[in-house]
């Protein structure tokens, strides 16, 4: 049984592997009329990324780390500007911050309602993350037409979207996890290991239309490890590896 | 497996044993001091509201927080409110919520302030939040959730190693998962009790300020009319009994004689209506943002059926019209949430094929909101938009830049602008 399961497995990971390898896959969305929009863009704005870092926790009321978070929030709009700038666009700010909150308060709302609506379409795009090229290079999706509002008052043809979610294990959690990892080897007298993270993120980033809500390109990168020092660079860089040139 | 087994129990027994038996806030025979773990709770509960006062979630108009605040701190036992600082506050989300926090926040929903129609169902759902909070559940909850995962993840740990080695890496996911069901399904099944004692206890508070608690039976009736399993399954009172047993136990209460009903209870229905018109329509435009087209046009037409005259209902209805017209998919979408049924083509080949009668409602609701309203530039805008989808440049033109010369503030000139230079050409 052990060995009928583990050749299936292997068969399936080879398989998927050989997929990816062969470039059928792809974690890129990417709008069908992205070439003749992309051509009318000439400078984009970052929107504060919407980070939350957890503590997982053995008793189950998980935390949120907020000063984690936070300096993720103040760090990946410049990584994010970056690796745009790098793409030939020119990057605006998006004057979404609490002196332009103070001048126009509903701008506050309308921030929240747009990450709120990436949130939702990130469920959908990312809901199967490899995805054949051919369907994810007609992708077709939108955050809606209150994008304009944003867009107008960065003065922007396109909006730069992002969110994070980052975990970190408490003690006890990965506690039960080595306890797990000991059972599982006594268990199959050592012909299994398996190993969980005690820390790791995902990352998606999208470029939208300013004028249509349309979301035009997007990605997701994890990692199963650092995200708060180098490891931050590095998902947005492997992000912006799958950019359209 | 036997040492590992009693190993289990022993240990699942211990991360049980954590109290779920507390005093109530109005107990005047204990004295009241937070214990640690609910002080975290307090804490996490004051930062959970900066953030939604920093996301611009909480809904600000001082006419309407008022009258919330007349109406709910009446609710409010004595002995609880010297303990704990009450305060009342409406979220901008279109689902039909309220919920409560332990540090005595009580969080309106806009959609559920839209749909209810008068004080004295306002005062059932208050009192029934006020009393989650006076019976301190929200502290004993998490500890019977602590406890069930302590306990789901001590077995766990058993039950995945023996997994893997009886049944292979498959096996093991799958006890993983079924264990998982069960540690939901257990954790939901305790909000019965807490959400029955919230409903009596809801009930008498509403009875002692003077409310027609006949009201709450047919509060229930009212929610079980929306068509909206996202807000009331997954949101409204989602781990309570479905709103008919709900219905059916309010009205047991109060056949039962334990509740002193008040011979000449009030309703204020027209007081109500007139304090949240402001909020019913923040409520549609809510809705419009969220995609939720066919929901905004049926709360625009039952404004529509009580104020026929008020120019920004029609203009809501022309925007749900021009919207539906606009995005098919996502009118789709919606229907296919609404009625929980499968997404398919013809659903969405047929709201393309309706588009054109959909623009013809948009644009006759424009007008009228227009003659009502002259001054009412973004019906300008909507006119302007549905003749852009229609090809017509000469009326989109006219229209919005009708729209840029009208009185109202433009958060969107750009964009007005790049369709008035396409147009244009």
């Amino acid at each position: 049984m052990i060995g009928t399961n583990r050749r299936r497995r292997g068969f399936l990971a080879v398989t998927a592997i050989a997929l990816m390898l062969a470039g059928c896959t792809t974690t890129v969305r990417k709008h069908p009329e992205f070439a003749q929009r992309r051509a009318k863009i000439a400078n984009v704005a970052v929107l504060p990324p919407d980070v939350e870092v957890v503590r997982v926790v053995f008793k189950g009321d998980n935390q949120l780390l907020n000063e984690e978070a936070a300096r993720i929030r103040s760090r990946l709009p410049d990584l994010i500007a970056a690796a745009m700038r790098k793409q030939g666009f020119t990057v605006k700010e998006a004057g979404l911050d609490e002196q332009h909150f103070a001048e126009k308060p509903d701008l506050r709302f309308q921030t929240t309602q747009l990450q709120d609506a990436f949130a939702r379409a990130d469920q959908q795009m990312f809901k199967v993350v490899q995805m054949s090229k051919s369907e994810a290079e007609n992708y077709k999706t939108t955050l809606g037409t209150d994008v304009i509002t944003i867009a107008d008052h960065a003065d922007v043809d396109a909006l730069v979207v992002a969110k994070m979610n980052g975990f970190k294990k408490s003690g006890g959690e990965i506690a039960k996890d080595v306890a797990i990892t000991v059972l599982i080897a006594v268990a199959t007298l050592g012909n299994a290991v398996a190993t969980q993270p005690t820390k790791g993120a995902s990352l998606q980033v999208a470029l939208v239309d300013g004028t249509t809500g349309d979301i035009l390109w997007a990605n997701t990168a994890g990692t199963a490890g650092d995200f708060e020092d180098s490891g931050l660079g590095a998902m947005v860089e492997q992000v912006f590896k799958g950019f359209p040139k | 497996m036997g040492t590992i087994a009693r190993a289990f129990v022993a240990v699942a027994t211990l991360a049980s044993c954590a109290t779920t038996k507390v005093a109530p806030l109005t107990d005047s025979a204990s004295g009241y001091a937070a214990e640690e773990d609910e002080s975290a709770l307090i804490r996490q509960a004051e930062e959970y509201e900066q953030k939604l006062r920093a996301q611009g979630l909480i809904y600000e108009d001082p006419e309407l927080q008022q009258y919330l605040d007349g109406v709910c701190r009446k609710l409010v036992p004595q002995a609880a409110a010297d303990r704990v600082q009450f305060h009342f506050a409406v979220v901008r989300e279109p689902t039909i919520n309220a919920f409560s926090l332990p540090q005595g926040g009580i969080y309106l929903h806009a959609g559920l302030l839209a749909r209810l129609e008068n004080e004295a169902q306002l005062a059932h759902v208050v009192g029934h939040e006020i009393t989650h909070t006076v019976k301190r559940h929200q502290l004993t909850f998490v500890r019977s959730l602590q406890n069930k995962t302590v306990a789901a993840k001590v077995a766990q740990m058993v039950l995945v190693p023996a997994a893997v080695a009886f049944g292979g890496g498959v096996g093991g996911n799958l006890v993983s998962s079924v264990l998982g069901l069960t540690y939901v399904a257990a954790v939901t099944g305790y909000g019965r009790e807490n959400e029955e004692e919230a409903d009596a206890e809801g009930l008498k508070l509403a009875a002692a300020s003077g409310y027609r608690v006949q009201e709450a039976p047919r509060l229930f009736a009212v929610l079980n009319e929306v068509e909206d399993p996202g807000a009331l399954q997954t949101f409204f009172y989602s781990d309570h009994p479905a709103n008919q047993t709900r219905a059916r136990y309010t009205q047991a209460l109060l056949d039962s004689g334990t509740i002193s009903i008040p011979a000449q209870g009030v309703t204020n229905g027209e007081a109500y209506q007139n304090a949240t018109r402001g909020v019913a329509q923040e409520n549609i435009h809510l809705r419009l943002q969220k995609g939720h087209y066919q929901y905004a046009l049926a709360e625009a037409e039952a404004g529509l059926a009580r104020r026929g005259d008020d120019a920004w209902l029609h203009y809501y209805a022309g925007e749900a019209h021009r919207q539906i017209a606009a995005d098919p998919e996502g009118a789709a979408r919606e229907q296919v949430m609404r009625h929980r049924k499968e997404a398919d083509k013809a659903l969405i080949e047929s709201l393309k094929q309706r588009a054109g009668e959909e623009r013809a409602a948009a644009r006759a609701a424009y007008l009228r909101a227009l003659e009502l309203d002259p001054t009412l530039a973004l019906a300008h805008r909507g006119i302007g938009l549905v003749a852009y989808q229609q090809g017509d440049k000469q009326t989109t033109r006219d229209e919005l830049q009708a729209y840029l010369r009208g009185t109202q503030k433009v958060t969107d000139k750009r964009y007005i602008e790049k369709i008035l230079a396409e147009v244009a050409q």
